[in-house]
């Protein structure tokens, strides 16, 4: 049963946040239109005898504490109603008005993970509050819930993606922290983050390091802190450093490569080519002309190719 | 491991083999009209893949038994052929496929025997020289303590002279090759590794001592012999271990009795490391330096193969010269850099292996 009353505001306990759905704080957008309009969506609030707690409005409490309102009115449910019922209240009450972000997402899985333990039975739950849900999102908004807060945070903040946050719920604590940190800093873009904590583990994994150690070693802080570097170029640098910490032979050899190109001055119309990871069965050369005395150009830079005993050697190794 | 859960198809519950394999094990047995049922009942477990190991179907092969072995795009294969006599195996080494391929993995023993011996009179029929082996999907010995496999395979192979059976084991029990009329056409062949690897990596399976003791036990029965370096795997100090590996073989048995030894350094297909990392999470085999092949496997980067290989295939040149090396999927960028040829195109390696057979086993063709 929902009645409409007038309820002191020092009566609203804002600290038991059981229901609490919303990672958004309080912004003066809100509190303007409530100064403007009064509040057109009262709060559900729980009954609970001498004090009242918050089943959905957490936001709209808060604006009204903020303009100092001493009384608000809200909708008042008993507190013998069921916690079912009060979970419903709260997801359909957020759901229906604004799209929810993955970790608003995730508490609504916790709250009904609270009455349905099965998955399939907990999402039919939420679809039928609002929230549509399918059940093999369930485990991955459970397992978000778990996560450390700041990870949650990026999540909510939109810089870190759920597939990206599943990649570091497999991680220690710490390491996840500490890389989520660094994509924050970093401002990695989805790829890039999934590339970084894939060689940050197996290289941890590798060395028997954590993968928060690994991110605290000086090459790496000498990377971060370099005040000459924006933050691009130490993106880069920070991933040219990992990548090479754990492919040290393959980075080795296109080094190699590099040098050796770079020595043969090929020219803005030769391309020589290594096979993908030196893996594949040839080299690939590519030489443009328009004319014949232009091939005949690119045959001196052929020729040139073929003598080079730096790069007889290259292939040879 | 022993068997712990047992299902006997219902359209083979009659045969005298099943009784016979029934007879053989402790545990009582479920009749099941679909392999599903077993499916279902080892998925329950929190790791199928364990579960599976210990769960045994005694059942029907529907499909043939000798396939050509599936190969590899872009590498070179030796077209061997493949005699389907199960799957799965009891042994839980971190790198096997075996893990990834089976969905779910699950011990079946195929009992239509009438029909795996049909197949194979067909074969032998056309006189070809064919090289077969049972140790593709499974382990080849693993199935002797239960079944009368080997005391069937083994004999029938010594009556025709144009194929040789391949035996693959990480095994040390031969008892069941004991006394059986071979004729030189069954060759036993192990898995060989470095203790390290075989103690981290190879769960359940023969420590390098009892493998190679095993493999006298089956040169002094006559049986020609085989070793396969394979899943060679990088680490620091690798070489010298696979060094001391090579000097252990050749100090136990016959160079003369091996009619070849292959080496294959430790490839996988993506989907593996994810199972590797959750099923095995001591285990550092994915931290190597792999890149994706040619194939869409992931193989250590080429150099570093070559590196491993040239070394320990140096090692087995100075202590048999004439031993039949080669490689398990390799191209010819790695044979030419670690043996110093190329096999000719159009079945090289075919031919090389087939000639070693030849040579060794007595094959004839026509």
């Amino acid at each position: 049963m929902r009645t409409e009353s007038d309820v002191p505001i020092e009566k609203i306990d804002s600290g038991e946040e059981t229901f609490r759905i919303t990672t958004c704080p309080c912004t003066d957008d809100l509190t303007a239109s409530i100064r403007s309009c009064g509040l057109i969506n009262l709060p559900i609030l729980r009954d609970r005898g001498s004090t009242f707690g918050i089943i959905s409005g957490f936001r709209r409490v808060e604006a009204c504490r903020q303009i100092g309102f001493s009384r608000i009115p809200a909708r008042v449910v008993s507190r013998d109603l069921d916690e079912s019922h009060c979970i419903r209240l709260a997801v359909t009450d957020n759901a229906l008005q604004r799209p929810l972000n993955p970790l608003e997402a995730s508490r609504i899985v916790t709250l009904f993970s609270r009455i349905h333990p099965d998955h399939a039975a907990l999402a039919e739950a939420s679809t039928l509050a609002g929230f549509p849900l399918h059940p093999a999102m369930v485990e991955k908004l459970i397992t978000l819930g778990r996560l450390p807060h700041p990870v949650q945070e990026a999540v909510a903040e939109g810089f870190i993606t759920l597939p990206v946050a599943m990649d570091l719920a497999d991680l220690d604590p710490k390491g996840a922290v500490a890389l989520t940190t660094l994509f924050d800093r970093l401002k990695l873009g989805f790829s890039q983050q999934r590339e970084t904590i894939l060689w940050a583990t197996e290289v941890a994994g590798r060395e028997d390091l954590s993968i928060a150690d690994l991110l605290k070693e000086p090459a790496l802080e000498e990377i971060l802190n370099d005040s000459q570097s924006d933050r691009v170029q130490k993106s880069l640098g920070v991933r040219s450093y990992l990548k090479k910490r754990r492919f040290p032979y393959l980075v080795g050899r296109e080094e190699a490569f590099k040098k050796c190109i770079k020595k043969l001055k090929l020219g803005a119309d030769v391309f020589l080519l290594h096979p993908r990871d030196f893996e594949g069965p040839a080299y690939s050369l590519t030489l443009q002309f328009n004319t014949l005395e232009a091939l005949s150009a690119r045959k001196t830079t052929v020729d040139r190719i073929l003598n080079d005993p730096d790069f007889k050697k290259f292939l040879e190794q | 491991m022993s068997v712990s859960a047992l299902y006997v198809h219902e359209s083979v519950k009659d045969l005298p083999r099943v009784h016979h394999i029934l007879s053989k094990l402790t545990v009582s047995h479920q009749i099941i009209t679909d392999v599903r049922q077993a499916y279902a009942d080892i998925m329950k477990a929190p790791d199928p893949i364990v579960k599976g190991k210990s769960a045994l179907i005694l059942t029907r092969n529907k499909g043939t038994f000798l396939r050509p072995c599936p190969g590899t795009r872009g590498y070179t294969c030796c077209g061997y052929r493949v005699l389907r006599v199960g799957t799965y195996c009891t042994m839980d080494c971190s790198y096997c496929i075996l893990q990834a391929y089976f969905h779910p993995p699950i011990l079946q023993f195929f009992v239509n025997q009438e029909d795996l011996m049909a197949e194979l009179k067909s074969l032998f029929a056309t006189r070809l020289i064919q090289r077969i082996g049972t140790g593709e999907f499974t382990d080849s010995l693993i199935w002797d303590r239960w079944t009368d496999l080997s005391r069937v395979l083994v004999p029938t192979f010594s009556e025709q002279s144009s194929c040789i059976l391949e035996l693959k084991t990480k095994t040390a029990d031969v008892s069941a090759l004991q006394g059986l009329r071979h004729n030189r056409k069954t060759l036993v062949a192990w898995s060989l590794n470095t203790p390290r690897v075989i103690e981290t990596e190879e769960r359940g399976s023969a420590d390098l001592s009892a493998r190679l003791t095993a493999a006298v036990r089956c040169q002094e029965e006559g049986y020609p012999l085989a070793f396969h370096f394979d899943p060679m795997v990088i680490y620091e100090g690798c070489e010298a271990e696979y060094a001391a590996v090579v000097d252990r073989l050749f100090a136990s048995v016959n160079p003369e009795n091996i009619v070849w030894i292959s080496l294959g350094a430790f490839r996988f297909q993506p989907e593996l490391k994810a199972i590797i990392r959750r099923r095995h999470p001591h285990s550092k085999l994915i931290y190597g330096e792999f890149i994706r092949g040619m194939d869409g496997k992931m193989r250590y980067f080429k150099p570093l193969r070559i590196r491993l290989y040239r070394e320990i295939a140096c090692r087995i040149r100075q202590k048999a010269p004439e031993v039949t090396l080669y490689f398990c999927m390799e191209d010819d960028e790695v044979w030419e850099k670690a043996l110093g040829r190329i096999p000719p195109r159009g079945g090289g390696v075919k031919r090389m292996l087939d000639e070693a057979a030849i040579k060794k086993c007595g094959l004839k063709e026509g």
